[in-house]
């Protein structure tokens, strides 16, 4: 495709969506057309890719390998009680920033339940935020405090500017020229930093000036600094603010977005069918696969392939004529997060006998590294809490650690519970890690072409990647191309 | 005296148990480890990727039924200059690195050529080759986890990792992480890459080598029956 169509393609991004015609391809599915396409992997991409290319009358088969689709979107029952469930994977959707996400929910009738705090993001004002720094801790009063700053080590300017904007809002202090400059946020280069892609975020902030102690709490060792710009200039240009905006999650988990695609999928979607080869050629593409763990092979022909795989996971299948140089270096050298949940329930809000207004607590244990509180969505006066801390260690150790540094009296939590996402053969990997310095010019805007007549789509394959969103965006902007080609 | 003599007898009487009981065992069968595809002296371009498919069985498990995890199987391929030469069929044994490797949770986050959830084995024995403390830095980061050494991400504690299986696998990184003549493949199926060191020779290709890494049975050795090893004649250039 042509650079300039491809961009304009994107650009297009949420009119590509086909949702306006649910009703009617509910009751009457538009005729099927000459096209046909495979799509790998049923996770949210994928079910929502194929939903997109049956919107538009193309013949569609889903084949997933494991015997479950989701992949990382993931909602738990087991070891909770009352009907109470946690969300293993993908934990909420913000508003801005879920547009197209959104549109679902509300073409599907599925509700939402607001969800501050959620993975520790900013409660609104005097939400109750508990920080600890330097083993103390801290509420939101004593952080807004200019005395408090100066002796954590701001500087006079950061401290002007936290009198008047919360800290999650310093990204804007240090980066405001440069956001200036980004007129086209659609990509990354020709904005005027190009040469932003040789250093990382930390050193920008420090040449602008940034305390020590703005840097720590800002991150942004080995985050591409080109890359991390043009997020924040995409944010903009969407109107999502930095504090992550309004939180939510599905009422029920948000595992009810995947099945509300599969309802719609019906036998398009193939369990237990992994995807052993692929060959393609300029006339289409053949797919070799196995079904229900029987082992001889089968094949499936069609005009393309999307890929909704992660690509670790993607680059175990052969593909024949092998992809491009340039693809083949996205392929292996993208990187990706892959984080537990600790699962905790408990028996009361015990936190309320401590008065705390809420459990949103961040921590400096090595073992827990923030705590916060799932909406109650099941009728229980049980409640469920969510905890950061690092994969590979057992929920118990976890626990510990929270028992350790909670500064209340007691709690009441009766099951420590986590999903080893490491261990899933399919979908261990959640989204992708930003761009190391260096490496943009080798990723962008290949990450998001195809290869032939095999597309990819994934969290990945969108200006921001971003949760959910961007793998809705992703995928109806494929099923847009595909149409059109 | 008398109970010297006893006891020496008792001495003799049990070591010669000891000794016909020990003949009398059969050794412990090692696993089955069976490639069942590519076939052997199959051929395939080079730089093209091709399917391997490995079944395992042992003591009473299988792959097949996910008795054996996936995780416990590993393929290695390493380049063989002519794979008609007898040397080409004869498998290196499984470094006991490896072993520790696919046992703790590293392939869940790490792979050996390419990045996922962290970065590659190649990629960390590249940055870290000829650092006089590298080894103790890179098992003080398996032991202890780390954060910050390569992007945002964290890498976790490893209590389940003692001192010295740590120090071997950091060791068996720096010395073989990058080695661009083999390379390694975790799980009972996935592909494999046609890659040559340097420009090949029309008879060169790759030799492919499938083990079981899973726990053994006390005196079993990983000494493996079955066709574990299988030849692939590289083609093209």
């Amino acid at each position: 495709m042509e650079r300039r169509t491809f961009l304009k393609t994107v650009a297009a991004g949420l009119g590509a969506s086909m949702i306006g015609s649910e009703t009617l391809a509910q009751n009457a599915p538009l005729p099927r057309s000459a096209k046909k396409v495979i799509v790998a992997g049923a996770g949210i991409t994928g079910l929502c890719c194929a939903y997109e290319l049956m919107q538009r009358g193309i013949d569609v088969t889903v084949l997933e390998a494991s015997g479950r689709y989701g992949g990382h979107v993931y909602t738990g029952h087991d070891g909770l009680s009352d009907g109470l469930f946690a969300d293993y994977g993908a934990d909420h959707l913000t508003r801005p920033g879920y547009e197209q996400f959104f549109r679902y929910v509300d073409a599907f009738g599925l509700k939402v339940v607001p969800y501050p705090n959620a993975e520790g993001s900013p409660l609104p004002a005097n939400g109750g935020q508990m920080t600890m720094i330097g083993g103390k801790f801290y509420s939101e009063t004593m952080l807004a405090d200019p005395a408090t700053q100066r002796a954590l080590g701001f500087n006079d300017r950061e401290v002007a500017f936290l009198a008047r904007h919360p800290w999650y809002e310093l990204p804007a202090l240090f980066l405001a020229d440069h956001l200036a400059r980004f007129h086209d946020a659609s990509g990354p280069f020709g904005n005027g930093c190009d040469d932003l892609d040789a250093i990382d975020l930390d050193t920008l902030y420090a040449r602008q000036g940034a305390s020590q102690r703005a840097r720590d709490y800002l991150g942004g060792q080995h985050v591409n600094a080109l890359y991390g710009v043009w997020r924040f200039a995409v944010m903009r240009e969407r109107g999502i603010p930095l504090s992550e905006g309004e939180t939510f999650l599905l009422d029920g988990g948000n595992e009810e977005m995947p099945k509300a695609f599969a309802a719609r999928l019906g036998d398009r979607v193939r369990l237990a069918h992994p995807i052993t080869a692929i060959e393609h050629d300029t006339a289409g593409v053949t797919v070799t696969y196995n079904a229900y763990g029987n082992d001889t092979p089968l094949t499936m022909h069609a005009d393309y392939l999307v890929n909704c795989i992660s690509l670790p996971v993607f680059r175990r299948i052969p593909v024949t004529p092998a992809p491009s140089a340039a693809k083949q270096y996205v392929v292996d050298n993208l990187t990706y997060s892959s984080h537990p949940f600790f699962v905790f329930e408990a028996e009361t809000k015990f936190w309320l006998d401590d008065g705390f207004k809420t459990l949103a607590m961040s921590f400096e244990h090595p073992d827990i590294s923030q705590i916060w509180v799932v909406p109650e969505t099941a009728k229980s006066s049980r409640v469920v809490l969510k905890a950061f801390g690092p994969g590979g260690l057992s929920p118990q150790r976890v626990l510990a650690a929270f028992r350790e540094v909670y500064p209340g009296k007691r709690d009441t939590i009766v099951q420590a519970l986590t999903w080893d996402w490491t261990k899933d053969s399919f979908a261990p990997t959640c989204e992708m890690d930003p761009f190391a310095p260096g490496t943009l010019k080798q990723f962008w805007p290949e990450i998001m072409k195809p290869d032939g007549r095999l597309y990819f789509a994934g969290t990945y394959a969108d200006a921001l990647s971003r949760g959910m969103e961007s793998c809705v965006r992703s995928a109806a902007r494929v099923a847009q191309e595909i149409a059109d080609a | 005296m008398q109970f010297k003599v006893l006891a020496s007898f008792a001495v003799v009487l049990a070591s010669s148990l000891t000794a016909a009981l020990l003949r009398a065992a059969p050794p412990a069968p090692g696993p089955q480890v069976d490639i069942t595809s590519p076939a052997d002296h199959s051929r395939l371009a080079w730089q093209a990727r091709g399917s391997y498919t490995v079944t395992v069985a042992y003591d009473g498990k299988s792959t097949r039924f996910d008795e054996i995890p996936s995780s416990n199987v590993l393929l290695a391929a390493t380049f063989v200059a002519d794979t008609d030469a007898p040397a080409a069929r004869r498998a290196a044994p499984l470094p006991e690195a490896l072993v520790h490797v696919t046992q703790s949770n590293c392939m869940g986050c790490h792979d050996f050529n390419a990045s996922s959830g962290g970065p590659s084995f190649a990629a960390i024995g590249k940055r870290y080759a000829g650092q006089p403390t590298a080894a103790a830095t890179l098992a003080a980061h398996i032991r202890n986890g780390s954060r910050g050494a390569w992007g945002s991400g964290s890498m976790p504690p490893h209590p389940d990792l003692g001192p010295a299986q740590a120090t071997a696998i950091a060791d068996w990184i720096l010395a073989h992480g990058a080695d661009p003549a083999v390379r390694y493949y975790a799980g009972k199926s996935g592909s494999f890459r046609m890659i040559a060191p340097g420009k090949p020779g029309p008879r060169a290709g790759l030799m492919l080598s499938a083990y079981y890494t899973g726990p053994l049975k006390s005196g079993a050795t990983r000494n493996a029956s079955g066709r574990n090893v299988v030849v692939v004649t590289g083609t093209g250039s």
